[in-house]
């Protein structure tokens, strides 16, 4: 009896001893904050949109076939509520003609056509209330008319391509051509 | 085991000490990661003086207004900055801040990679403004001592203005998290900025490579004319005196503008948005590049048509190197609208926002006032002010915005994105910017 006593004290002692640790490595792996200078810059979300360049915001360009390409993203968490693509036609003196759709129902897409650059502008809908958080998702579809290369562009003109997300935060995405 | 758990319990005290001790180095492990280090930063001081404490600066051109930053010790460096300004106080409307301004041009030696400038609009009749300073770059190439820049930019208005730093709200960051200075201020943290009449200079490179500064006055050298037109003789980069004297006064064509803006179709009930800035640029062969003059436009109760939007009228005066007789086109750009080109006198259109200048065509003003009625086409609304400015460009920003801030009636956010005037962010506004995403972008 007497020992069974002790071994439950040593059971409770244990299982503080136990708590005392985990609350230990608690603290010191609690998430370090990011940097100041990043918090301080962030903090200006309040007023404006802020411009951000998230490594994990991806936007690939692959190719389907010699007639089809698809661009996909991916957002990092981010809820995408509207999106602006730049496509380039390599060679100007081709004929082909891009069309492009978007593969999203939730999404309406925009184009205009600007000497040899396809401008394509993503529009969240406005019944669409759920979140959308891209992961290599499939958004765009381009459709040629004769086989040409495309590149996907950071940014020509006054044009840039990027994300943008439900509290107006711009993301420039890192761009990979497949 | 048993026994494994008896010794463990026999010396228990020892557990004890033992456990009370490893709290205590978590504890204390904490309170100095925490606190006390925060504590020492913010006994650290940064120097703030301003570069100049007068600036005299021409009507409508850029300046710059310089801060030095300099922390009291050496080794701690700055990695970040955001300060708070004041200006055009009492309600004068002499410079704004200019969002379109290069970073690199923001700090010596392009320091900080990125800057995100904010015009806040009006507070207690004082425009204030925020610029944010920011280095990406790997904390060992910070230094710690930096110079700055505030850009602005004068307006059409001549007087005298003051540009302040709102110190308690300010703040400059060492490289670590909650390293903030303490900002101490060598001197008072204020500018005077005085707008003086377009041809003001203080040194001959102001005036450009055909024109020397005299008088603290721009004057053509003999060989020029300074009339704004290449074609018959080389100009200053600076309005300057002609030589000969102009054979038109400064400013002797002006105009009288009906212009009617998508969506507005009844009177807003907040007395502010019943008037509008609206930049008015002129482009002509006899100008190397547009001229651009801001102007009020005042809304009326009149419209063409019982389903048409109400006309808003405004005067412009243009400046001297528009001349009467020649032939010009007109750029309009509304504070959340698309660029638009005109150069018929009475412009049309079959549908809203579909009339484009056609090749061939142009105004021809003469002295005096011009009457122009362009109440028959419409400027379409789609490129907010967002970040402050406009882009020129109706993207997914202006959408998002837009979308991510209906049924909204706070006057920052309607300030941005009401279109149609109506006090709130709704759905017709969404249509607009999304009408608008067919022109995309700005006439040229």
């Amino acid at each position: 009896m007497i020992d069974s006593k002790k071994i439950l004290k040593i059971i409770g002692f244990s299982f503080f001893l136990l708590i005392i640790v985990l609350f230990g490595i608690f603290v010191f792996k609690e998430k370090k904050p990011k940097e100041s200078k990043e918090e301080l810059f962030s903090s200006s979300k309040l007023i404006s949109p802020t411009t951000t360049n998230f490594k994990e915001v991806v936007v690939v360009l692959k190719k389907v076939d010699d007639f089809t390409y698809q661009i996909l993203a991916s957002s990092y968490n981010h809820d995408i509520v509207g999106f602006d693509f730049i496509v380039e036609k390599e060679d100007i003196t081709n004929s082909s003609i891009l069309t492009a759709s978007s593969l999203l129902s939730s999404f309406s897409l925009y184009q205009t056509k600007k000497e040899n650059f396809l401008i394509l502008t993503g529009v969240k809908k406005l019944n669409f209330s759920q979140p959308t958080v891209f992961s290599k998702t499939p958004v765009i579809e381009i459709k040629l008319t004769k086989p040409i290369k495309i590149n996907l562009k950071n940014s020509w003109g006054k044009y840039t391509s990027k994300l943008v997300d439900n509290q107006n935060n711009i993301l420039t995405p890192k761009i990979v051509l497949k | 085991m048993k026994i494994l758990f008896k010794k463990i319990y026999q010396t228990r005290k020892v557990f004890a000490i033992l456990l009370a001790f490893i709290v205590f180095l978590i504890f204390i492990w904490h309170f100095f990661g925490r606190y006390l280090y925060k504590t020492k930063a913010s006994v650290d001081k940064v120097k703030v003086s301003m570069g100049s404490t007068e600036i005299s600066i021409a009507q409508n051109k850029t300046f710059l207004v310089g801060v030095n930053l300099a922390t009291e010790e050496t080794a701690k460096k700055i990695s970040a900055a955001t300060f708070f300004l004041k200006y055009d106080s009492d309600d004068k409307d002499l410079i704004d801040i200019d969002p379109s301004a290069q970073t690199n041009s923001l700090s010596v030696d392009g320091y900080f990679d990125e800057v995100l400038i904010q015009n806040l609009g009006r507070q207690d009749h004082t425009k204030i403004a925020q610029v944010t300073y920011l280095k990406k770059q790997s904390d060992d190439n910070l230094k710690n001592s930096v110079v700055i820049f505030f850009p602005f930019k004068a307006k059409q208005k001549q007087g005298e203005t003051v540009v302040s730093i709102i110190e308690s709200k300010s703040q400059v960051v060492g490289p670590i998290q909650d390293y903030m200075f303490t900002i101490e201020a060598t001197n008072t943290l204020l500018s005077k900025i005085i707008v003086q009449n377009a041809s003001f200079c203080e040194t001959n490179s102001q005036c450009g490579t055909n024109a020397s500064c005299q008088n603290n006055t721009c004057v053509c050298n003999s060989s020029y004319n300074c009339d704004g037109n290449w074609d018959n003789g080389c100009e200053s980069n600076q309005a300057c005196i002609r030589r000969p004297p102009p054979s038109q006064p400064p400013g002797s064509v002006s105009l009288n503008l009906k212009l009617k803006f998508q969506g507005v179709m009844k009177e807003p009930s907040n007395a502010d948005q019943r008037t509008m800035k609206v930049r008015i640029k002129v482009a002509g062969d006899n100008l190397s590049s547009p001229v651009a003059v801001d102007a009020d436009f005042t809304l009326t109760n009149n419209r063409n048509s019982q389903t048409d939007a109400l006309i808003w009228e405004g005067t412009v005066n243009l400046p001297a190197q528009v001349t009467p007789g020649q032939n010009y086109s007109i750029l309009i750009k509304g504070p959340k609208h698309i660029q638009k080109k005109i150069c018929d006198k009475d412009p049309s259109e079959t549908t809203g926002g579909s009339y484009r200048c056609q090749a061939g065509h142009a105004i021809t003003f003469s002295s005096g006032q011009n009457n122009l009625d362009f109440s028959k086409i419409y400027l379409l609304a789609g490129d907010l002010p967002v970040n402050g400015a406009q882009d020129g460009v109706v993207d997914s920003l202006d959408t998002s915005y837009i979308r991510n801030n209906l049924g909204k009636t706070d006057p920052t956010v309607v300030a941005i994105a009401d279109l149609n005037l109506d006090g709130k962010v709704d759905t017709q506004d969404w249509s607009m910017v999304l009408y608008a995403l067919s022109v995309k972008t700005d006439e040229e």
